[in-house]
């Protein structure tokens, strides 16, 4: 299985929540995947007007 | 053709003199090279002598190493480009049966057929062939993946990094290639100090046709998109160039937008790309919906139509590919636009802070 993005530190105290959205939502796609071979490539771009 | 070296292990001392006579021919046209070793002691030390040696062509019973012990030693070589015949009497067959399950390729009888020996020895290089083809499309698959390896790491390095604070936009991307290599692409940059423009693109195909469209891509729309052009004026030009410029009928789905905080507006185009999912600052939810755009390197000249929506502080626009929404799991149930969506309002609190 695909490494998690999920709950990297660095990343969930960062404070940049387009950063925190991206990867989550990877994470959720990739947890829902579980050991399914993934078949395309999985990308995700977030704006946030701040 | 390549001289075939062949080492004869074997302590009757006669023999060197009947190879070399009765192959004589093949000696001469450079077919063959033959060694010779007395005990399988000195067939090791001549392998070392010679390392390109093939084939071996070993009696059993010999003084100092005898050819099953000699076999038992060539195993341990684990040299595929080596292959061993036995030659041993025909009341032998027990020693025979050892030796070909000590890895001994064939064996051929005493007193020596010279006839059937040719034979067995133009098979025994024809299976080395076969291996030797064989590990030269191993090599040459090592010699691909590497180079898939460093492909990837460019992939990744053209991708954007974390831009700077500025104070009115947070942007952020990921690519997860299905193989080494992806077919998708995301890039974001700075036009002038007050717009942004940012892409999110879908090569069709897969592998190194589709990713080198992508750098292809990717580089037309930041180059195009950094002189400031519209985003309907970006997609045109950006088009036309892809068209002239593509072979195998590939296409990119894009959706290219233009951040503005002077006038808190978001002009974008969606050239057949999924649509995006817009979360306002006051929780409410939208889906953009589909234009009559297409996507980009199929028809030449088409005119892109672009759009413009309010983009104000605390809006946040998800983008993603039909990756996400098209992923399977084990049970073959789709993700599916709806699960994203509902990800999407989950997270609507979180990212509203």
């Amino acid at each position: 299985m695909r490494e998690k993005v999920l709950n990297d530190p660095e990343v969930m105290t960062a404070g940049n929540t387009s950063e925190i959205t991206c990867r989550t939502m990877t994470d959720d796609v990739v947890r829902f995947a579980g050991d399914e071979e993934q078949s395309d490539d999985i990308t995700v771009l977030v704006v946030k007007r701040t | 053709m390549a001289t075939e070296k062949i080492l004869v292990v074997d302590d009757e001392t006669d023999l060197q003199f009947v190879i070399n006579q009765k192959f004589r021919k093949q000696i001469r046209n450079g077919q063959y090279e033959f060694h010779f070793a007395f005990n399988g002691l000195e067939a090791l030390a001549k392998l070392i002598e010679v390392p390109d040696i093939a084939v071996i062509l070993s009696d059993i019973n010999m003084p100092e190493m005898d050819g099953l012990t000699l076999l038992s030693k060539v195993r341990e070589l684990k040299n595929p480009l080596l292959k061993t015949v036995i030659c041993s009497a025909y009341g032998d067959m027990e020693n025979i049966r050892t030796a070909m399950n000590r890895g001994a390729f064939d064996f051929v009888t005493k007193p020596v057929d010279f006839n059937d020996l040719e034979v067995t020895l133009e098979k025994t290089i024809a299976e080395l062939n076969v291996v030797r083809e064989g590990l030269a499309y191993h090599d040459k698959l090592l010699s691909i993946e590497h180079d898939l390896l460093v492909a990837r790491e460019i992939q990744r390095a053209i991708l954007p990094k974390r831009i700077p604070d500025l104070g009115w936009a947070d942007i952020y991307g990921s690519m997860d290639a299905a193989k080494q290599i992806g077919g998708d692409f995301y890039d974001y940059f700075l036009m002038d100090d007050h717009r942004m423009g940012f892409v999110i693109g879908d090569v069709s195909g897969k592998g190194i046709p589709a990713a080198i469209f992508m750098a292809v891509s990717r580089t037309l729309i930041r180059a195009t998109g950094l002189k400031g052009m519209s985003p309907s004026e970006c997609m045109n030009y950006v088009n036309h160039l892809l068209c002239t410029e593509s072979v195998n009928s590939m296409f990119v789905t894009v959706f290219y937008g233009m951040m503005d905080k002077e006038n808190d507006t978001l002009h974008f185009v969606n050239a057949g790309h999924n649509p995006p999912v817009l979360l306002r600052k006051d929780g409410t939810m939208e889906v953009f919906p589909m234009t009559c755009n297409i996507v980009l390197g199929i028809l030449d000249g088409f005119s892109f139509t672009a759009h413009s929506i309010p983009f104000r502080e605390g809006d946040v626009l998800v983008l993603y590919t039909d990756g996400v929404t098209e992923a399977f799991n084990s049970g073959q149930e789709e993700y599916g636009f709806e699960t994203l969506r509902n990800s999407c309002g989950k997270k609507s609190s979180m990212i509203r802070k």
